[in-house]
């Protein structure tokens, strides 16, 4: 038969008793207890008494410890360390003691000491799991360290992409890299993998040969691409200098992730050698990555990806000088320091110049790829751990002022131990074990806080984390939360111990109640530092709550309310035609404008405000350049249905693209007004023409008014093409627009369920995906900002708070202490009034020294702090962080003015209670 | 009552060891025989008037075997209640000499608190009290 809990429950704890004991009682205790159980009374009433006996054996237990100590060879009865000088049987003692004082001096107070500890050990032990995991833990490659990116070091654009033809030429000549690899991660590219008549859409990645050897990652079965697998069939007829369009994979070959592999081809270990219909294409699977790789975010290597297929990097087509499209990695040879790889990266690009093959400002920048992922974060996350770092400090200052007060109460039974014999050092040892008793549970707590923080962070996948699948609460970092819990438990518990001591030890027993009540600095100390901490965080929160406010309200050249978005992929296999996707297009823009509930609806390679990138070189005609590495460069974007009027986009001049505007018309295109007043100055642009990706040359019809790349970006200069006009050569990924119109205007929900069945109308078997309403979509490129304001800002709310509490306490405290003086004066005939002012002025001093000291410490460290935050990449381009000034000084000084005169609030009111008839008679 | 050492702060000088109620109980009850864990556990109810808590008892038999005030002897049981009938295997707690000792001065001690109450008057207001006798 099953046996109760209760009896469970009683001889697992018995588990918990010395050996000794187990041992000589352990089977009797269990039977007994049993037997127990066998009375015949009513079952409520036996079942009662049987956890009764567990609840007396939980109790027993330290007792039954505490004896078997004592009965440790060397400590029989009656030995010196029997009588109680033994360290452990000592510290054994003491640990007992403060369990029990913390269990009589208030469950509540006790309670809330370990929440605000746990609540500062989680959010400390959780940011160093997330810096440990961003900054500290490598990568998961081979010998990440040696791991580098190569970018084009364009003073306008940043790190860039390099030309296919350089890449090639590098590959060959650089001797300090031992791989040089190509992956194609301009933009995303998926094919369709259709199997028995269903189609999936996959994420693919175009390699050069040696990029998996670049990264160190074998291949969990077959192989990996080779070089000449990078060349198509017939490249040799290619003309090596003339751009065209070709975005195919050289050969027909793939390598598959092991995802992938399992879930489409049931983890097959024969499975190379087979063929995958991709696209309209057969491809045949030569290896599959070990699990995981590729599987997590990486964008610093092309991003997760379904199957890895061979990049074409045969001269011509889109291997062209002038044609700046591939991301580069590499593998620095053994031995070989990145600097040195740097200066023959130089000498290569000195070399070309000397040929007159490039151009005098072609510049390659070599980065380790760890730089590359961690990038802006690393400062971010520093000042973040700092903040907490404050955090932790201030509640270690709270508990530590609590305790004070607490042990000051407790002078009478500090004096009565300390007169029958207790020395300093173990009052000492008593009060610094009941902190470290409250910092245990307060770390327990954190690390479960912590643990629960790491898993959300996990779960939710926050854009503002590199990393993010990297976190994890390992045994190194419950090490740190035991390290900070015991520095927790001696910041608080030393002071109130040494505090009440030296109280204890000055009143002895005869005066235990008055003497040593000179506490006032200590606790005025504390409170003032943890206000003037709190300034510290106040201000900075304030800074970069205000830069985030600042750039979420940013004007985007665009209104981004009432508008939904979403994408949709045409299937390749059934949309290969160009004129096909063109009359789909056309029909779906046709449905949608008829529709009431919808103003405008438009469609675009890339949303604008969403951060992508696709930048084109661009000439104009009739104008000759000198160098092909000064070829201007342009966001392309293809767009379909009304852009301008679906984003309310502001037409400067000229006309809009119309539906006239289809292939075979005169091909048309809009600028934006950088790209007009940087390449055409006074002129206006319209009736130029420009050379988009080749021939035919594009007429300018329109200027519109300039739209920022993302909130924190400036515009660049971009060229809108109509999709009728250039969607011969490939099968767009659009992303689209819908602006809700109508009075009421629809729900976005209604708004999605019309659009669905427009499309369902169309075409049943196509399934939009990520419909967003674009202000959030917005917000989502802010996710840094947000993450940083958000973080700072609750850790000075909570800092905040605790300084006031710590206000609070250490005013009540003085006016519960000084109760006795203060009714004596107005005994005496003092006005209420001048009491009150005694305590306002105490809560104005110590909040005016917070300020002070805060201020201090922030006009200090101003400087500093904009080196940090233009290195955290949260001051970007024109909209840098603001300093701290008058306005933000005011803002903080009114709140933690406010919030002290709160805390200031009830002890005033006490002292206006006090009746100095009733104090008197209490004298 | 007497304060016992549980409750006596750590840092304090460790006064004589005194008996605690339940250990006077325990040696009393052996008093009147050898006796199996059951049968002690019945005994120091009655005496009691309610069911002594289990961990604590033994607790304090671990105490007094430590002390040398009872032995515990492997035998035969005597028990007659139900399953546990006699003749099986069975350990009896037994009272030595010293265990006997100790509980008269522990009697004494007390003996001497009474008379010391009664010449204060105090007996009667005791009496009236909780009795268990």
């Amino acid at each position: 038969m099953r046996r109760a809990l209760d009896q469970r429950a009683f001889e697992a704890l018995l588990r918990l008793s010395p050996r000794r004991f187990r041992t000589r009682f352990g089977d009797e205790l269990a039977a007994q207890q049993a037997a127990r159980a066998r009375r015949s009374e009513p079952a409520a009433v036996v079942r009662r008494g049987q956890w009764r006996a567990v609840r007396d054996l939980i109790r027993q237990l330290p007792g039954l410890w505490r004896d078997e100590l004592a009965q440790r060879p060397g400590r029989a009865l009656g030995s010196r360390r029997r009588r109680g000088d033994g360290t452990v049987r000592v510290l054994f003692d003491e640990v007992l003691h403060a369990a029990r004082r913390l269990r009589r001096s208030g469950r509540l107070l006790t309670a809330l000491s370990v929440c605000t500890l746990g609540l500062g050990v989680g959010a400390a032990v959780a940011m160093v799991t997330v810096v440990r995991g961003v900054l500290i833990a490598p990568l998961p490659y081979g010998e990440p360290d040696r791991i580098v990116r190569i970018f084009k070091d364009s003073a306008d654009e940043g790190d860039f992409f390099l030309s296919g033809v350089r890449f090639a030429a590098a590959r060959e000549q650089l001797g300090s890299l031992v791989q040089v690899a190509g992956f194609y991660d301009y933009q995303e590219e998926g094919l369709d993998l259709v199997r028995e008549g269903r189609g999936r859409r996959l994420r693919t990645l175009r390699v050069s040969a040696g990029y998996f050897e670049a990264l160190g990652v074998a291949p969990l079965l077959g192989r990996t691409f080779e070089r000449r697998e990078e060349i198509p069939d017939g490249a040799g007829l290619r003309d090596p200098n003339r751009f065209e369009m070709v975005t195919a994979p050289a050969q027909p070959v793939a390598i598959l992730s092991w995802r992938l592999w399992n879930e489409e081809l049931g983890g097959d270990p024969g499975v190379l050698g087979s063929r995958l219909e991709l696209g309209g294409s057969r491809f045949s699977v030569v290896g599959v990555m070990p699990r995981g790789f590729g599987g997590a975010r990486a964008p610093h290597v092309g991003g997760s990806a379904d199957l890895w297929l061979p990049l074409d990097t045969a001269a011509g087509g889109v291997n062209v000088l002038d044609n700046s499209y591939l991301s580069v990695v590499a593998r620095l040879r053994d031995g070989v320091a990145p600097k040195t790889a740097q200066a023959e990266i130089d000498r290569f690009l000195e070399g070309l110049r000397a040929e007159g093959r490039a151009p005098e400002s072609l510049a390659w920048k070599m980065v380790p790829l760890e730089e590359t992922v961690v990038g802006d974060s690393r400062a971010m996350l520093w000042l973040l751990l700092a903040a907490v770092g404050v955090l932790l400090v201030v509640i270690c200052l709270n508990l530590s002022g609590l305790t004070l007060a607490q042990a000051l109460d407790r002078r009478r039974e500090m004096a009565c131990r300390s007169a029958v014999g207790a020395s300093r050092r173990r009052l000492l040892l008593q009060a610094i074990l009941e902190s470290g008793l409250t910092s245990l549970a307060g770390g327990a707590l954190g690390a479960a806080l912590a643990w629960l923080a790491v898993h959300i962070l996990r779960v939710a996948q926050p854009a503002a984390l590199p990393r993010y699948d990297a976190l994890r609460l390992d045994l190194p970092v419950l090490g740190v939360a035991v390290a900070v819990s015991a520095i927790a438990a001696i910041l608080v518990g030393v002071l109130p111990a040494l505090e009440a001591s030296r109280a204890a030890a000055a009143a002895r027993i005869t005066r235990g109640a008055t003497a040593g009540e000179r506490t006032g600095i200590p606790r005025r100390l504390l409170v003032a530092v943890q206000l003037a901490l709190a300034v510290v965080l106040l201000a900075y929160a304030g800074m970069l709550g205000r830069h985030f406010a600042e750039l979420y309200h940013v004007d985007m050249g665009f209104e981004p309310d009432d508008v939904l978005t979403f994408q949709l992929r045409l299937p390749d296999h059934r949309y290969a035609e160009p004129e096909r996707r063109i009359a789909f297009y056309g029909q779906l823009f046709e449905r949608l404008h008829a529709a009431p509930e919808i103003e405008a609806a438009a469609a675009t390679s890339k949303l604008p405000g969403d951060g992508h990138r696709n930048r084109w070189g661009f000439r104009i005609a009739g104008v000759e350049l000198d160098e092909e590495d000064t070829v201007p460069l342009a966001e392309i974007r293809c767009v379909a249905g009304d852009l301008l009027g679906a984003l309310a986009i502001t037409l400067l001049e000229g006309r809009d693209l119309a539906a006239s505007d289809r292939a075979g018309q005169p091909p048309v295109v809009l600028v934006n007004r950088t790209l007009a007043t940087r390449y055409f100055g006074d002129e206006s642009p319209i009736g130029r023409q420009l050379l988009v990706g080749g021939r035919p040359a594009r007429t300018v019809v329109g200027v519109v008014a300039d739209v920022r790349p993302a909130p924190a970006e400036t515009p660049v200069p971009k060229i809108y093409l109509p999709q009728t006009q250039f969607a011969g050569n490939r099968n767009w990924d659009l992303s689209f627009v819908v602006a809700r119109g109508g009075d009421p205007r629809p729900t976005f929900s209604a708004l999605q369920s019309r659009v669905e069945g427009v499309l369902a109308e169309l075409d049943p078997n196509l399934a939009p995906y990520d419909f967003v309403i674009y202000r959030e979509l917005l917000g989502a490129h802010l996710a840094r900002e947000r993450f940083a304001a958000t973080l700072m800002s609750s850790f000075a709310g909570l800092v905040l708070v605790l300084a006031a509490l710590g206000l609070y306490g250490a005013l009540d405290y003085g006016v519960r202490r000084r109760r006795s003086e203060l009714g004596l004066r107005l005994a005496l005939g003092a006005a209420r009034r001048r009491l009150l002012f005694d305590v306002a002025g105490y809560a104005f001093a110590v909040t005016a020294a917070g300020l002070a000291v805060g201020f201090a410490v922030v006009w200090a460290g101003e400087r500093w702090l904009s080196s940090v935050f233009d290195r955290s990449g949260l001051a970007r381009s024109d909209l840098a962080i603001s300093g701290f000034d008058v306005a933000l000084t005011i803002a903080v000084a009114a709140t933690l003015l406010v919030v002290a005169a709160l805390a200031a609030l009830a002890p005033a009111r006490r002292t206006l209670a006090i009746d100095p008839a009733e104090v008197l008679k209490s004298q | 009552m007497r304060k016992t050492s549980r409750n006596r702060a750590p840092g304090a000088r460790s006064a004589p060891d005194a008996l605690t109620e339940l250990q006077v109980d325990l040696l009393l009850s052996l008093r009147e025989g050898p006796a199996e864990a059951g049968d002690l556990l019945d005994r120091i109810a009655r005496w009691r008037g309610a069911e002594a808590p289990l961990a604590t008892v033994y607790r304090q038999l671990q105490r007094a075997l430590d002390g040398g005030w009872l032995t515990l002897e492997e035998g035969t049981s005597q028990a007659t209640d139900g399953s546990r009938g006699p003749g099986r295997p069975g350990r009896q707690y037994r009272l030595t000499a010293a265990g006997e000792r100790r509980l008269e001065e522990a009697l004494g001690s007390q003996q001497r608190r009474l008379e010391h109450a009664r010449s204060l008057g105090l007996l009667g207001r005791a009496g009236a009290g909780r009795s268990r006798s």
